[in-house]
């Protein structure tokens, strides 16, 4: 498994820089009689996507400019700079949607880049305008071009991708949708692609670092996990960490904490694979994604201790107890895929997780080992929908806790903070803050999309039932800003809808795959 | 035995500590493969599975570090004729070593001698790639800081080379002092390059 890091926003770019940190001696002069390249465990690749020019170029000492040199190494890419300021897609999408596609550090809003995506890809109108810059949609064409090359679809090795992200910051909350969306469009359906939310902490403490109040915060958070996890042909694992977490184990230290999280990466990225063991990447695609027809949540549980023999069971024990990095019940999972490094027994530790989760059985836990340090021995649990039992939501430390808190929260910011939504003129609380004045069809839009009959706000509320219900996937209906009423007209036909049985989906899916047989077209 | 002939068989048996403790970390990783896969892997296999790259710089400064020891090596024992009273530089090649570059030719023959094992342990085969000195630290997981601190053994041997180039320019005249620290730095420079084998082996002992 050799995964193309991709950080996006500052968050992302600063766990980003812990995976791409250079691990051999960086000296211009014998890098040039030596020919020598970027090193980092496990052969990674990497490029930070960012939206704020400033940040990237006067706080980054790291990333280098892409657009100056692009042979320099790793690269930071700014994909709004695509589009010349006062291009004539500039200036229409001003005029017709009110939105500012220039603007540094993006409006902090989730939805507001999702909007820009739809835009692209369905207005003519748009479309119609791009035709000098070569590209349908020239934001998200850039960002996968900055990317691309490190991939085995551009000239690369990396036979996957990982997005980091904060979810519940700016840039990287509101643009690994459209990006994954974007990647998958191009006919990629089915290359490995996988994303690593940092869901932002409660309380104020990061309401400095990431310019906004908890309550916003949860809802870009909720609202980029509900795109996550509902867009069939998206991320084929959405891997959720919780800031909260990690900043107690890192004595509230965010540098220590994205280390931590490096660190808790190791056993999937780092190199010294056991022999026959190397995964590729779409193997663990295969196995995250096997038997469930949206995109999984997979939770982290990590444990790490010094080498004694038979170790196995109390790394796995360590970890499912004490390691968990998003709250969840591990006897929920419906799927483990460890990775770990050190001298373990695959079988050993196979025992030791159905120990704990009786229901998992042997084909249902993938264990892939590497040799680490000799001194300790690591554990990396990913969990599969580790959640799902009636009234859990009211148990601390539950997956369903903390996302019932979350979406009850970011339904609280709805019902309160219209005029911020809808861009209501005097809206903004900050005087810092540029107020972005929006025409009336994108107000109309964002209108329908938060709080339609079947929209963002209502299918939280359905989602906060199905989570006090235990059920599971809570998050079901993909929506989109700009079709609402397409969105309504076809929704009868969504086969996920909460009407039909599982016999039925899979009834339809059968017909709908011998009907495209029948065409000649490959299923 | 003198102090000259203690001091280089203590650089002998460190050597070969380097050289036993790499032959049995790599023995060990693989009997304890075998074990824990239940079945035999052939070395081949788990030796190009093992190896990972630690970067051309890095390794770029390992061997010119090997390099270099062997001519400090020969610095502080062949110059002058206390260690082998009849085969050393001067004796054995007296105009050549009192011409103007003549330590500086004794130099390049020392690089010489350690670039010829370099280059000769490439043609190793396949199933004894990991003795091959430009390879040797890919099998070990090695960290920023740890690279750091190896390389430190350059200035180290530099200085020690520049110590034993004075004391044969004053030989007969013995400063103890100088001879202690030569030997020191040369001695702290190999335990630096033999470090992630000892370490390996000390840490995975259990």
């Amino acid at each position: 498994m050799r995964l193309c890091i991709v950080g996006i926003g500052g968050m992302g770019g600063k766990v980003a820089h812990e995976f791409l940190t250079n691990e051999d001696f960086e000296s211009c002069r014998l890098t040039r009689l030596t020919g020598g390249e970027h090193i980092t465990s496990g052969g990674i690749k990497g490029v930070w996507l960012e939206s704020d020019e400033n940040e990237a170029k006067n706080k980054n000492k790291f990333f280098k400019d892409g657009r100056q040199n692009p042979h320099d190494y790793p690269l930071y890419f700014i994909p709004h700079d695509m589009v010349p300021d006062g291009h004539p897609v500039h200036v229409a999408i001003k005029k017709k949607y009110g939105y500012d596609i220039k603007k540094q550090g993006y409006v902090r809003d989730a939805q507001y880049l999702k909007a820009v995506y739809e835009i692209f890809e369905h207005d003519p109108e748009i479309r119609g305008k791009l035709l000098d810059l070569r590209s349908a949609n020239p934001i998200f064409d850039c960002a996968w071009a900055a990317v691309r090359p490190y991939t085995t679809l551009g000239r690369g090795k990396c036979d996957g991708i990982l997005f980091i992200i904060s979810l519940g910051g700016g840039t990287g909350t509101g643009f690994v949708n459209p990006i994954v969306q974007h990647i998958r469009s191009t006919g990629k359906g089915d290359y490995p692609v996988f994303a690593l939310g940092v869901l932002t902490e409660e309380g104020t403490a990061s309401d400095r670092e990431q310019y906004a109040k908890e309550s916003k915060r949860n809802l870009g958070a909720i609202s980029s996990i509900y795109d996550l996890l509902t867009k069939g042909g998206g991320v084929d694992g959405l891997i959720l960490v919780d800031n909260q977490i990690l900043l107690s184990r890192c004595e509230d230290d965010y540098t220590l904490a994205n280390r931590y999280l490096h660190q808790v990466s190791l056993p999937l990225v780092a190199a010294r694979d056991y022999p026959g063991e190397k995964p590729p990447s779409p193997a663990v695609r295969a196995f995250s994604t096997e038997g469930w027809s949206f995109p999984p949540i997979l939770v982290p549980c990590y444990s790490r201790i010094r080498r004694r023999s038979g170790s196995e069971a109390s790394l796995v024990e360590e970890a499912l107890s004490k390691g968990r990095l998003f709250g969840c019940q591990p006897q929920e999972a419906d799927k483990a895929i460890v990775f770990c490094r050190g001298y373990l027994d695959s079988g050993k530790i196979r025992n030791a997780i159905t120990g704990h989760i009786p229901d998992l059985t042997e084909d249902k836990i993938a264990v892939w080992r590497k040799l680490g340090e000799n001194s300790h021995e690591e554990l990396l649990i990913l969990l599969r929908n580790p959640y799902g039992s009636r009234g859990s939501y009211q148990s601390e430390g539950t997956l369903e806790w903390r996302l019932h808190r979350v979406m009850a929260s970011a339904i609280t910011y709805m019902e309160g903070h219209k005029p911020d939504l809808l861009y209501i003129k005097g809206y903004s609380e900050s005087t810092q803050d540029d107020e972005l004045t929006v025409t009336d069809e994108t107000r109309q839009a964002l209108e329908d999309f938060f709080y339609g009959d079947r929209g963002l706000k209502a299918e939280l509320e359905v989602a906060i039932k199905r989570l006090e219900e235990g059920n599971k996937p809570f998050f079901k209906r993909p929506l989109r800003i700009f079709d609402i009423p397409d969105q309504k007209s076809a929704s009868s036909l969504v086969i996920e809808d909460d009407e039909t049985t599982s016999t039925q989906r899979a009834q339809i899916k059968k017909m709908i795959q011998e009907e495209l047989k029948e065409m000649g077209l490959k299923v | 035995m003198n102090l000259m002939q203690v001091s280089f068989l203590a650089i002998v048996m460190l050597l070969l500590l380097g050289l036993v403790a790499h032959i049995l970390n790599v023995r060990r990783v693989h009997r304890r493969i075998e074990m824990l896969e239940h079945k035999a892997v052939p070395k081949e296999k788990l030796l190009s599975d093992l190896y990972s790259c630690q970067g051309s710089n890095f390794n770029a400064l390992a061997l010119t570090a090997w390099i270099l020891f062997l001519t400090a090596l020969s610095f502080f024992y062949l110059i002058t004729p206390e260690l082998f009273p009849d085969r050393n530089y001067f004796i054995q090649l007296p105009r050549m070593a009192s011409s103007l570059g003549g330590l500086a030719l004794f130099s390049l023959l020392g690089s010489m001698m350690m670039i010829l094992v370099i280059v000769g342990s490439e043609k190793m085969p396949e199933s004894l790639q990991c003795y091959r000195l430009a390879e040797l630290y890919g099998y070990y997981s090695m960290s920023r800081n740890e690279k750091r601190s190896m390389i430190v053994a350059i200035p180290l041997l530099w200085v020690s080379i520049s110590i034993s180039t004075h004391m044969a320019t004053i030989y007969p005249t013995f400063l103890a002092p100088e001879w202690w620290g030569a030997f020191i730095l040369l001695f702290a420079s190999l335990l630096l390059l033999i470090w992630p084998m000892t370490k390996e082996m000390w840490e995975g002992r259990s």
